[in-house]
């Protein structure tokens, strides 16, 4: 009895803890509701109002590598935009989002992420060839530490600390191919800065091994993948793997390692705890156009990897600065080799490619097949790697992985990269791929014509897709008659006749009820043409189209270029207010 | 006349400065002006994008415009993470590594899949060498042993497979010998009876277990054809498959009527002849392969098994235009005789069906593996095979099919109007030129069917 009492006693007991436990559950399940609603806001609300060391903290060091992003990019991206109604309706409606990063006049002021440079005031040749430098490198006067191995990518390197405490990753060129890797580092680096990019310091070294010294610590992963202590003797094994110049001398290519660093930049979306960071980072005209100045120094592995966030403090303010890394993968290089035949023609899994070859039966090669061929399947100059311009088109360029923010690249903003592209001379591209040292200057000479001829192939193609007509200027000629000129960069650089030429504008007005009034089109040649203000009426202001054609036979450009006009008040002047190439 | 000099003077002077004022007042008030402005300014053409609250409302909208995809996220999460995790501890290295390392010691794991294919089931297979594996090294002879393990379709039981085999061979002749031992076993094998006109109804499953010896003297008479002459002991017991729900074959067919469905002990002897000219095995894409056998069994336990075998392939592979482009071609037949009134027992007969010719049934991919049974056969393949992606060492062919066949009792009973046929396509999976994963889709008059393996068809 007593035993069945206590049984039902337990039976109760139980009974009323279940009962317990299950107030305790909601009680907690409401209470830690509260704690992750009030950490959100909290998050939100101080998401806006860091500074400093707060943001330091705020910012967490995140990392990727690209077993990741191809995991992120060939197999869940195509799923998961099948998902995303905002993505279906883009594709679907072929609806082109215009960059919000670009201001009143269709340019992209500085920020952290760009800086004009060589587009906005030329570069002299020391400044090009210097590039991002603050220095000379690692100092050769004493011993470099080797302290590290290098733990990612596929070319040979490890990290090294100089007499004065700077550190460098050293990365070198394969065996057979000495200079490649090391030259598109070197080069495409100075152009990427001077484009406006930020960019690590990369210094061009040849040393003589013996100045190597390993830390005791130095760890590095062997070739079967095992972390071991990097001893001299492994040192003088990872050095066998690397080309070596009269003398013994190793050439590497050394960058500075960026202190503060927290990882990597996404090219889609934004770092919400970053409270500069506002732009959705895909409609960053910035990033966008990387696809035009990654086709022109075929820098196929842009990726988030090769990018890096940095902790950046000037002038008393703190802020987060994007990096663009590694460019070892440019040019003819992919780092341990020279790029493969598909290389910038195909991502390097391509869904759509497969999908558009395999219905075909292979009726045609495709055009990196017959380059292949006719090249018969040989690379020609070991120094260059695998880079011509049999064959490129601007418009089918693509990364070794999908990245949608590509895609995103609209006419004007594409526009903006071939001007920017072109504001490289000839002899500024000899100047910056001279700097890369070739020890045959037929290298060097070949390289900067594949260049200069790919600058040109660029532009062209993106000039053609809207009217390519830049440097607006408005003069006042006479009280009330003005008179605006441009530079129509298609001309100027040589791709159409000026004599040729053929332009138009159409004046467009809204008064202060909204209605609309268009005056005619007005043909006219040469890069001006005046307007009387007393004869338009300004109403909130006046916008004129023009557009330009270079055939009797062709189309007048669209969209056409707008110059909107407005007065800051009654009695002062006209002024440009605004320009846009359209979307 | 001062004064008339004075009023000169003044004239001139008003003359002067007319002119000046003149010629300064357009060039004052017309005078040409540029409006400037710095095309750098940051004032961002559309401010909104920067103010927090459209930022904020963007999220939201961006929030609910992908809520379908938020279920698939944390599987792509961890699925990214452990990728990341693959790369940064080396994992891939050190797999390969693992490999290398086996095979450095003889040791060749692979996957195996069942007799029926599908895309459920794989198995493991393995063949070990072992003069690598215990380091006795030598140019004139070579020993190894094999096993496999795999579930069958529909995880109806399992097979399994061991075997041994070496190859001694002369210093200064082109004379070899060769000794093969092979234990198999299914749990479920089908069998719909014998001859063409079979039925899918007629579907029962048996169990085979097979011991085989298998001794050859031979001669690699040029650089690419090689023959030999075996002698071949063959143990065979057959019992009920262990599939449920379909028929066994001691009781669905009457046992009579089935040679050898109670299994058999059989000797023979066998002679053949190979020519092969492929440029690579595992893909080729030039050259070709024939080869021709004889074979003569009789029975050994008193089960009246008495006949001839005789059976022939010819396979050729040709670019068109291009190595991207093959069209690979197998021609295949074969015929069993028996002698002295006495039979063939089922499970030496021709057969027909599957997609993978090492198990022993010839290639007709939409149809069942082991479909048709009987004395004859003619089969033919085509694959169009052409590249349709390439990355460096990694590759895909997509591949259209088209495989005919017939099994016959009599040479005389062939007929064109009784062919079977299988058309389809896939896809092969290349590293290195290496078939990693060949997948295919088939269909033929008894529907459809899909596969997938390891190496290529043929």
């Amino acid at each position: 009895m007593e035993k069945r009492v206590t049984h039902e006693a337990v039976i109760l007991r139980g009974k009323r803890m279940k009962k317990s436990r299950k107030q305790n559950l909601v009680v907690r399940v409401g209470a830690f509701a509260w704690l992750v609603a009030a950490v959100l806001l909290c998050t939100a609300s101080a998401g806006f109002a860091a500074s400093g060391g707060e943001l330091d903290q705020r910012i967490q060091d995140r990392e990727t590598a690209f077993y990741r992003e191809f995991f992120d990019r060939i197999f869940y991206e195509p799923i998961a935009s099948l998902l995303r109604f905002d993505q279906i309706a883009d594709r679907l409606l072929f609806r082109k989002q215009g960059a919000l990063d670009v201001n009143i006049y269709d340019e992209v002021p500085d920020s952290s992420f760009f800086v004009n440079r060589h587009g906005r005031k030329r570069l002299s040749s020391s400044e090009l060839r210097q590039g991002p430098s603050t220095g000379n490198g690692p100092d050769p006067s004493g011993s470099w530490t080797v302290y590290k191995g290098k733990v990612e990518g596929v070319s040979a390197g490890f990290f090294i600390q100089d007499q004065k405490g700077d550190r460098y990753l050293l990365k070198f060129d394969p065996k057979d191919h000495p200079e490649m890797t090391t030259s598109a580092e070197i080069i495409s680096h100075k152009f990427f800065y001077a484009l406006g990019y930020h960019v690590p310091e990369y210094y061009l070294v040849h040393f003589n091994p013996e100045i190597l010294r390993v830390d005791p610590k130095a760890t590095y992963y062997d070739e079967n993948g095992f972390k071991q202590p990097l001893t001299q003797e492994a040192l003088g094994g990872l050095l066998e793997r690397i080309p070596k110049f009269k003398g013994g001398i190793l050439r590497a290519s050394a960058s500075k390692i960026i202190p503060h660093g927290k990882g990597y930049m996404d090219f889609e979306s934004r770092r919400k705890a970053d409270p500069d960071d506002l732009i959705p980072h895909e409609d960053r005209r910035s990033i966008r156009s990387l696809r035009v100045f990654g086709s022109w120094l075929n820098h196929y592995d842009l990726r988030e990897g090769n990018t890096l966030d940095v902790m950046t403090a000037d002038d008393g303010k703190t802020y987060v600065k994007h990096y663009l890394l590694d460019f070892g993968s440019t040019l003819g290089s992919a780092a341990s080799h020279p790029k493969v035949p598909a290389a910038g023609y195909e991502h390097i899994v391509d869904w759509y490619a497969v999908g558009k070859a395999t219905p075909t039966l292979k009726v045609v090669e495709k055009p990196w097949e017959e380059k292949w061929d006719t090249l018969q399947r040989k690379i020609a100059y070991p120094a260059l790697g695998y880079f011509d311009n049999f064959n490129f088109d601007p418009k089918k360029w693509k990364t070794q992985l999908p990245y949608p923010v590509f895609d995103r690249l609209t006419p004007s903003d594409a526009f903006w990269a071939a001007k920017t592209l072109m504001s490289f001379t000839d002899e500024d591209i000899r100047t910056v791929v001279e700097s890369a040292d070739f020890s045959d200057p037929e290298d060097a000479k070949i390289l900067s014509e594949i260049l200069i001829t790919r600058r040109d192939i660029i532009a062209r193609y993106w000039f053609s897709h809207l009217a390519p007509l830049d440097q607006i200027r408005l003069f006042e000629t006479q009280e009330g008659m003005y008179e605006i000129r441009f530079t129509d960069l298609a001309v100027r650089y040589g791709f159409e006749k000026s004599e040729e030429a053929h332009y138009r504008y159409q004046w467009v007005t809204k008064n202060q009820q909204g209605e609309r009034h268009e005056g005619p089109l007005q043909e006219f040649t040469g890069e001006s043409f005046p307007f009387d203000i007393a004869s338009i009426g300004q109403g909130e202001g006046i916008t004129f189209l023009v557009q330009a054609k270079y055939r009797s036979d062709s189309e007048w450009s669209t969209p056409p270029l707008q110059i909107v006009l407005t007065k800051a008040n009654q009695d002062s002047s006209l002024a440009v207010s605004e320009i846009s190439h359209g979307v | 006349m001062p004064k008339v000099i004075c009023r000169s003077q003044r004239v001139s002077f008003i003359f002067v400065a007319l002119m000046a004022f003149l010629l300064a007042v357009p060039s004052a008030g017309f005078a040409e002006k540029e409006i400037g402005y710095d095309p750098y300014l940051s004032v961002l053409k559309y401010p909104e994008a920067n103010q927090i609250e459209t930022v904020r409302q963007r999220d939201r909208n961006q929030l609910l415009a992908r809520i379908l995809e938020q279920p698939i996220r944390p599987a792509g999460y961890v699925l990214g993470r452990t990728a990341e995790w693959v790369e940064r501890k080396h994992v891939d290295d050190k797999a390969i590594w693992l490999f290398d390392e086996l095979a450095s010691r003889g040791v060749y794991p692979s996957l195996k899949t069942p007799t029926e294919g599908g895309f459920g089931a794989v198995g493991i297979k393995g063949r070990v060498e072992l003069e690598k594996l215990f380091q006795f090294e030598q140019p004139y002879l070579s020993v190894d042993v094999s096993g496999g393990w795999t579930p069958n379709k529909d995880f109806a039981g399992t097979s399994v497979e061991l075997g041994g085999h070496y190859r001694l061979e002369t210093p200064s002749h082109p004379f070899f010998h060769e000794g093969a031992v092979r234990y198999q076993r299914s749990s479920s094998e089908s069998f719909y009876g014998i001859g063409q006109d079979t039925s899918l109804g007629e579907w029962s499953v048996y169990q085979p277990e097979e011991l085989r010896f298998e001794s050859a003297l031979g001669s690699r008479l040029t650089r690419n054809v090689e023959s030999e002459a075996a002698f071949v002991y063959q143990r065979m017991n057959i019992g009920n498959g262990a599939r449920e729900r379909v028929g066994k074959i001691k009781e669905h067919f009457p046992v009579a009527g089935i040679p050898g469905v109670n299994g058999g002990d059989l000797i023979g002897l066998v002679t053949r002849i190979t020519h092969d000219t492929r440029d690579q095995k595992s893909d080729p894409r030039e050259g070709g392969q024939e080869s021709l056998a004889f074979s003569y069994f009789h029975d050994v336990d008193g089960n009246d098994f008495q006949y001839l075998k005789v059976a022939g392939s010819v396979s050729h592979f040709f670019s068109i235009f291009s190595d991207r482009r093959i069209l690979a071609l197998r021609v295949a037949a074969e015929k069993n005789q028996e002698l002295g009134g006495e039979s063939i027992p089922f499970f030496n007969l021709a057969r027909l069906g599957g997609s993978d010719i090492a198990d022993g049934s010839e290639l007709l991919r939409s149809y069942r593996y082991n479909r048709f049974f009987d004395e004859g056969l003619v089969t033919a393949n085509v694959e169009y095979r052409y590249n349709v992606y390439q990355y460096g060492d990694f590759g895909t062919d997509a591949f259209l099919l088209f495989d005919v066949g017939e099994v016959f009792e009599e040479i005389g009973d062939f007929g064109f109007d009784e062919l079977k046929f299988s058309y389809g396509g896939g896809f092969n999976l290349k590293f290195r030129r290496r078939t990693l994963v060949s997948c295919f889709i088939a269909r033929g008059s008894e529907g459809w069917k899909s596969g997938l393996h390891t190496k290529l068809s043929f």
